[in-house]
């Protein structure tokens, strides 16, 4: 399965059994976009009335603009679900990258937890999630390592903000990792 | 008469059955290596309604290696479900027809975590079945204190025999949903056989302020000895280590419930006629376990903090003094 095909089943999933819910998560993204890569997959998302639109991004065509971009790849999605590794330690080791608007970053988060929120009540939900971690398709890409490119001095100026506001991993944490939403009953 | 418990399924006609909860919970003391594990299968939710679900869980603490195991999630169709156990593809924990034995098994390759064990009881069961009101509904207890194991537990390469270790079990039943103001004090402190065995007890709402009364039960010799009345617990410090918080994706939800006020240390004082017991507990490690609420909005944070303890006391004019290892569950 694809990783839109995923996406677009969690959040029709969601519409289909929490319609109230589904609405507080359309309300939240309003017309915003936003992006999600998983290893060399990814997609653009972005809802046109009560429908999500999620479309494969080819490798060689370049990105369109997003109001939030997730990035991460597959290991640390399944360490997530795991339990192995926190959000707030995923970020810090670069693991999961989240980039755009502080509003489009943080209602991507949002929405987000409310599929998560949901998908405790909903066995649908849950078989998807299962559906992907069991998904043999699915490469298992090696860690990465814990640093990125970034300059060391921006690294460790991030590194103090985040000390000063308590959000170091084993301090406190963020939720977010990735996708968006549904078209109003469409499953996988 | 059986040694153990029966799950306590609501009827079809049950009005309180969305509020269901059934839970069988082992504990497993390696006191020659200090590792404690702990295994946990529960129902919730009406059986009837597809959102209910199954939970197994099994985890162990060994010193200088962390946690390791994980939680596995299931709807009841997707589990085994007889009259005395629960049976996940994972994690299961069954009392055997003649109630005499009860099998748990773990099969966690991922964690590099495996588990077979029997058990039969070697203290009395205790019965705790008038329902104590908790939070919407009501919660009820079963007590099998100590066990006597056969099997063995693998981790990594390496086989564990549970011959050495020393158990203790209980099933927990009833009608509440989580993510109401509840909570509970709880913890098992176990002493190498043939030491005593340390239960503590108290309902709480979920900031635990209001506590209701604490039961504090000695057992030694195979007899138990409650104190109803007159126990105090007392938390000192902050606990400052490492949490495990299953399952991830409830973790990555409850951000915020990443750095929970654990204590550090516990101390458990109950006296009663000649009978007394002053009980330290120092925690070592913690793991978050996050129970969904799959009827309703909602969710509880089931911390399981491992440690040693001290105990010093006497009970029926015998000696409990002891040390050994613990659970302290500190819920909310």
């Amino acid at each position: 399965m694809l990783l839109a095909d995923y996406i677009l089943g969690l959040v029709g999933a969601v519409a289909v059994a929490e319609p109230a819910s589904f609405a507080r998560l359309r309300g939240i993204v309003g017309d915003r976009s936003a992006i999600v890569a998983v290893d060399a997959e990814a997609v653009s998302l972005r809802f046109e009335g009560e429908s999500l639109h999620a479309t494969s991004i080819a490798r060689e065509v370049p990105a369109p603009d997003a109001d939030g971009i997730g990035a991460t790849d597959r290991q640390t999605v399944l360490d997530l679900l795991a339990g192995r590794i926190e959000v707030a330690a995923a970020i810090m080791d670069s693991r999961l990258h989240l980039r755009g608007t502080t509003d489009g970053i943080v209602r991507m988060s949002r929405a987000i937890e409310i599929l998560i929120d949901v998908a405790v009540r909903v066995p649908r939900l849950q078989q998807i999630a299962r559906a992907y971690r069991d998904d043999p398709a699915g490469p298992i890409a090696p860690r990465r390592p814990a640093e990125t490119g970034r300059p060391a001095a921006l690294r460790a100026a991030e590194i103090a903000m985040l000390g000063r506001l308590g959000l170091l991993p084993g301090a406190d944490s963020q939720g977010g990792t990735s996708e968006t939403l549904p078209d109003g009953g469409k499953t996988a | 008469m059986s040694d153990f418990d029966l799950l306590r399924l609501p009827s079809l006609l049950d009005p309180t059955a969305p509020a269901y909860k059934d839970w069988f919970h082992l504990n497993l003391f390696d006191h020659a290596g200090g590792g404690v594990a702990l295994v946990n299968v529960l129902l919730h939710g009406a059986p009837a309604d597809e959102r209910a679900r199954a939970v197994g869980a099994a985890l162990l603490h060994a010193p200088g290696e962390g946690w390791c195991g994980n939680v596995e999630i299931a709807g009841f169709d997707e589990a085994t479900i007889v009259p005395a156990g629960i049976l996940l593809a994972n994690v299961a924990i069954m009392v055997d027809p003649t109630g005499r034995t009860l099998h748990a098994s773990a099969r966690l390759p991922e964690e590099a975590l495996a588990l077979d064990l029997r058990g039969t009881a070697a203290a009395r069961p205790i019965r705790i079945e008038f329902a104590e009101p908790f939070g919407s509904g009501w919660i009820a207890w079963f007590v099998v204190p100590q066990l006597r194991l056969q099997g063995q537990l693998t981790l990594g390469g390496r086989i564990f025999d549970l011959a050495a270790w020393t158990a203790y079990h209980d099933h927990n039943w009833g009608r509440w949903f989580w993510g109401e103001d509840i909570g509970w004090e709880w913890g098992a402190f176990a002493a190498p056989a043939p030491g005593p065995l340390f239960v503590l007890a108290q309902l709480t709402d979920r900031l635990h302020r209001r506590r209701y009364p604490a039961h504090l039960i000695v057992v030694q010799d195979g007899q138990s000895r409650t104190f109803r009345a007159g126990v105090t617990i007392r938390h000192e410090g902050r606990a400052e280590v490492p949490l495990r918080r299953l399952p991830g994706a409830l973790a990555a939800l409850n951000g915020d419930r990443a750095r929970p006020a654990l204590p550090a240390r516990l101390t458990v004082e109950a006296a009663a006629g000649a009978d007394w017991v002053r009980l330290s507990f120092a925690t070592r490690a913690a793991a978050q376990l996050i129970e969904g609420e799959p009827m309703r909005p909602g969710y509880a944070f089931i911390h399981e903090l491992v440690g040693g303890f001290e105990a010093v006391g006497r009970v029926r004019d015998q000696d409990v003094s002891a040390t050994g290892l613990a659970v302290f569950e500190y819920v909310t």
